[in-house]
């Protein structure tokens, strides 16, 4: 492993990242406010650095691919880079005063977790607003992703960097050269951004808060621009349009390009995809009907902010349109386990993933059904096509460790905190799962920013470990990653 | 393009690595392990499934391909999909077919767009171009035979020895292109001083090998008698060649049954039943006075192993056939002189006849770690009409020789490209990308 070469390809990385931070430059620049400067600033900073770091790490063997430590070593630094100097805006500003603040909400930005530490949202100017969502939207479909379409060095090798990134136990190429798939579905993640946008401002939305939550719905990322998110619009077609977004925001980005190719063959025959509509659909109808009968008087309004609440959850964006912290606990119990679930393999989503859990069921009756035929073959399907034991058994594993460092984190969360159980628990659920808002203190109305220091760097680094799918971060806390 | 090539073996995953770069490319492969390898280390869509399989075919969206590579194991296999790739109407099928039997029916429906690929028939011109001129340690066909690549070797106390490029004065009718040091190849200068124990690329017209001979100033020993091992059809054919060239040959061969049926075949060959790896046998076969020694069994471990003792009982000069491309070092360290590899020698082909069908010839050198680019000056090429001192050629290249109808020219700075002439560029590998650029193809 080659750790001066990978510090070379995050150097380069760093370099672009700061010359993202001119977007919401040029919103300053339209709304002529104060925090031009603080992104002049911020932008110069980071590019400078880039260019030292990617400068002073020059060596002969550059033109190398990337190999597989390597790989896990880039993709971890990008993000911890990508959080770390997606802060620095925050803090020149004076958003915060406390830079693990602004390391959170930065965190929370690119992760798509959309926990906020923010009390008054609707304070800030509209770059500062901007960069919060555009981070999101930048994370949702990926940064290395968007790193291996433009920049060709990362084509190299790109294969397993992507792999890294990608949600879901297993990466799927649209063409045969991985620059070209990433540049395919970076182009329908825009155009459908673009859409959301349109539908959005035709539904009465102002047009500056339409780009916004479309950065943030598509990521099913949860930043809004007002204190109340989606609520504060109280409009029922909005509501509808974002939950159909982050409902398709949920779904594989793969199969999106092939529909949108008009080749529905491929959806209709995805078992993952119908999984995740029919456990949305049930729970909604579910909730739907708890609301109808104990909470609210019609079944209109139940049916608007349960489904509503239900994607927003389950597809990890965290959008809110109502207090559900006050929702009879059937309900609400519902939406914590939905946590844990998250959309479909190649989305945005964070989370387990639909196609995990549905590999753990057939997994589960499989061997129920061993007891009654001992003798009988069984092999475990995705799409029509047989698993090998190997992917179940990395699934199983992947699911112990989610659910082992969600319990630990749980623990030492509530061993430094005076918070109730189940403030503890969402808000660890909600940082892995890359949700954002949980129960509790952490819930609809409330936010973050009470907890202390030390629990926002444990949720930060739980956001990317969830974004990353725990094992890309965990490998390089083994001894045998640094073995020679 | 897209390109869709039945089998990851060896050759399949060879030039699916060396094109992924620059083309679209489907493998199908039907071992699920060699699938996952190819998966990992290349940029490539890799499809697990049986190549004569129409449906796994259609996932390839073969109806669109510009090209279908047949070369999986199995002969039967790459004759249907070739044939289910024809009548789709493919434009350009490369079909591998290994067992001679089956040679005759990738053209029984007489569609142009195939060609047959026998791995035996390229090999054994290789092994008799290297019992024709011994002298060249590898000798690379370009530019359909006009122009030829020699991999020379800088032997001790020979006048060369410790002189510069420059000194040996500039290149008239050959150019060195490459000179490799301890196995790392680099592109000289005219400072570069050549050093006993290197290996030089020289790129020129067929005969000027007798010229370079005298420059290294290399007394050929006339070669009086050989020892083949291996009594397969390579084996045979070079005893044939050799025996017909006047030289005295032994044939060793361990199965019996081969043994008889090679001393049936060849008339004026001794035939030995016996174990090449096994010191009595070679002495018998009269290894201790044998100028030439040429292993040619399907086995590598014993090629190399037999050449390795022949070398120490008193063999001149020994030459091994291997297919595993790893063992290049291992045989170059061990001293064996000239090396067949068959991926290569597969792959080359392969490479060239997708040459004649748009995509720049790429001949790969040593295993892949240098490439020879063979393009014709078209009138979208981006250095048409410059000077070539204002091409910014990256320096891991060299733009070795230009075929301008009959007239071979070694370009320098003033060399101006026209239309229609023929450029041969020696490239180092992270070169390549940079050039294929500048060619703008």
């Amino acid at each position: 492993m080659n750790i001066q070469f990978s510090l070379h390809i995050i150097g380069n990385f760093i370099k672009y990242l700061g010359l993202l931070m001119l977007v919401p430059a040029v919103t300053s620049l339209i709304y002529d406010e104060s925090d031009l400067w603080p992104f002049l600033i911020s932008a110069l900073v980071t590019t400078v650095f880039g260019f030292i770091l990617e400068f002073t790490t020059k060596s002969t063997e550059l033109t190398k691919e990337i190999e597989r430590k390597e790989g896990f070593l880039i993709a971890t630094l990008a993000w911890f880079a990508a959080s770390i100097f997606g802060a620095i805006p925050y803090l020149v500003y004076g958003v915060f005063n406390n830079p693990v603040d602004a390391w959170f909400e930065s965190v929370a930005g690119f992760t798509t977790t959309g926990a906020t530490v923010l009390t008054d949202i609707e304070a800030l100017p509209h770059g500062m607003l901007l960069w919060r969502n555009f981070s999101q939207w930048l994370g949702g479909m990926g940064i290395i992703v968007l790193g291996i379409a433009i920049l060709p060095r990362l084509a190299v090798g790109g294969m397993q960097l992507m792999g890294l990134e990608a949600p879901g136990p297993t990466t799927e190429k649209i063409t045969p050269r991985i620059a070209e798939t990433a540049k395919k579905l970076w182009s329908i993640y825009v155009l459908l951004s673009i859409i959301l946008v349109i539908l959005l401002v035709f539904a009465g939305m102002p047009v500056f808060d339409s780009v916004l939550q479309s950065f943030s719905t598509l990521s099913t990322g949860g930043f809004s621009p007002k204190n109340l998110s989606v609520g504060s619009y109280n409009s029922a077609i909005i509501d509808t349009i974002i939950t159909i977004f982050m409902f398709i925001g949920g779904m594989s980005f793969v199969l999106l390009y092939w529909s949108l190719r008009g080749d529905f063959k491929r959806l209709a025959r995805n078992s993952e995809f119908k999984y995740y509509l029919i456990i949305n659909v049930v729970v909604i109808l579910a909730v739907t009907f708890e609301l109808w009968t104990t909470f609210y008087s019609n079944f209109f309004e139940s049916l608007r902010y349960g489904s509503f609440q239900v994607i927003s959850i389950s597809t990890g964006s965290g959008f809110t349109t109502t207090n559900y912290d006050l929702w009879p606990s059937f309900s609400k119990w519902f939406l914590l386990m939905l946590m844990f679930f998250g959309g479909c393999a190649g989305s945005t989503t964070g989370s387990i993933k639909i196609i995990r859990i549905m590999v753990l069921f057939k997994k589960g009756y499989q061997e129920l059904h061993k007891l009654i035929y001992p003798r009988a073959v069984m092999p475990i399907r995705v799409n029509a096509k047989p698993i090998s034991n190997e992917v179940v058994s990395s699934i199983t594993s992947f699911f112990l460790i989610y659910l082992f460092i969600f319990l630990v984190s749980t623990l030492v969360v509530l061993a430094v905190e005076d918070l109730p159980i189940i403030t503890a628990i969402s808000a660890c659920a909600a940082s892995i799962g890359n949700v954002g808002p949980g129960l509790g203190q952490v819930g609809p109305i409330g936010n973050y920013s009470e907890l202390t220091s030390f629990t926002k760097i444990v949720l930060s680094i739980l956001m990317i470990t969830g974004r990353l799918e725990l094992f890309t971060i965990l490998v390089i806390f083994t001894p045998a990653f640094w073995r020679k | 393009m897209h390109i869709v090539i039945i089998g990851a073996g060896q050759v399949g995953s060879f030039i699916a690595r060396s094109l992924c770069i620059e083309h679209d490319i489907i493998v199908i492969e039907r071992d699920k392990e060699t699938a996952e390898k190819l998966r990992e280390y290349s940029d490539v869509i890799v499809i697990e499934g049986n190549g004569e399989d129409i449906s796994v075919l259609k996932e390839t969206e073969i109806e669109k391909a510009d090209i279908l590579l047949a070369v999986s194991g199995d002969d039967r296999t790459n004759i249907m999909a070739s044939f289910y790739s024809a009548s789709l109407g493919v434009p350009k099928i490369i079909v591998r077919v290994r067992n001679p039997n089956f040679l005759d029916y990738p053209n029984v429906i007489k569609n142009t767009a195939i060609s047959v690929i026998h791995p035996w028939e390229i090999i054994s011109e290789k092994i008799s171009s290297l019992i024709g001129s011994p002298f060249a340690w590898k000798s690379e066909t370009l530019a359909m035979g006009k122009i030829k690549m020699f991999k020379l070797k800088v032997e001790d106390n020979t006048p060369i020895v410790g002189k510069t490029l420059a000194t040996l004065g500039p290149p008239k009718a050959w150019i060195f292109v490459a000179v490799s040091k301890n196995g790392k190849i680099t592109i000289p200068t005219g400072d570069t001083k050549l050093e006993s124990g290197d290996y030089v690329f020289a790129l020129g017209v067929p005969d000027i090998l007798g010229k370079l001979k005298e420059l290294f100033d290399v007394h050929e020993k006339e070669i009086k008698s050989a020892v083949v091992v291996g009594g397969g059809r390579l084996g045979r054919g070079a005893a044939k060649l050799l025996s017909k060239n006047g030289i005295s040959t032994k044939l060793i061969e361990s199965n019996p049954e081969r043994a008889r049926i090679a001393a049936e075949d060849l008339d004026h060959v001794l035939v030995f039943k016996g174990d090449a790896t096994d010191t009595d046998t070679l002495k018998e076969a009269g290894i201790e006075s044998a100028d030439y020694f040429i292993a040619l069994t399907g086995d590598d471990e014993n090629n190399v192993l037999s050449a390795l003792l022949a070398r120490n009982l008193g063999a001149k000069r020994t030459t091994v056939l291997y297919t595993k491309p790893d063992y290049i070092d291992v045989i170059e360290a061990i001293g064996v002189d000239r090396a067949i590899s068959v991926r290569l020698s597969v792959a080359n082909e392969i490479l060239s006849l997708l040459h004649m069908h748009g995509v720049a010839h790429v001949a790969l050198v040593e295993e892949g770690r240098a490439e020879v680019l063979e393009f014709d000056v078209t009138s979208q090429t981006k250095m048409l009409g410059m000077p070539l001192s204002d091409v910014d050629f990256p320096s891991g290249s060299i733009v070795g020789i230009v075929l301008r109808g009959e007239e071979v020219i070694i370009p320098r700075g003033d060399y101006v490209a026209a239309l229609g002439d023929r450029v041969i560029i020696f490239t180092l590998p992270e070169a390549v990308q940079k050039v294929e650029m500048i060619l703008g193809q």
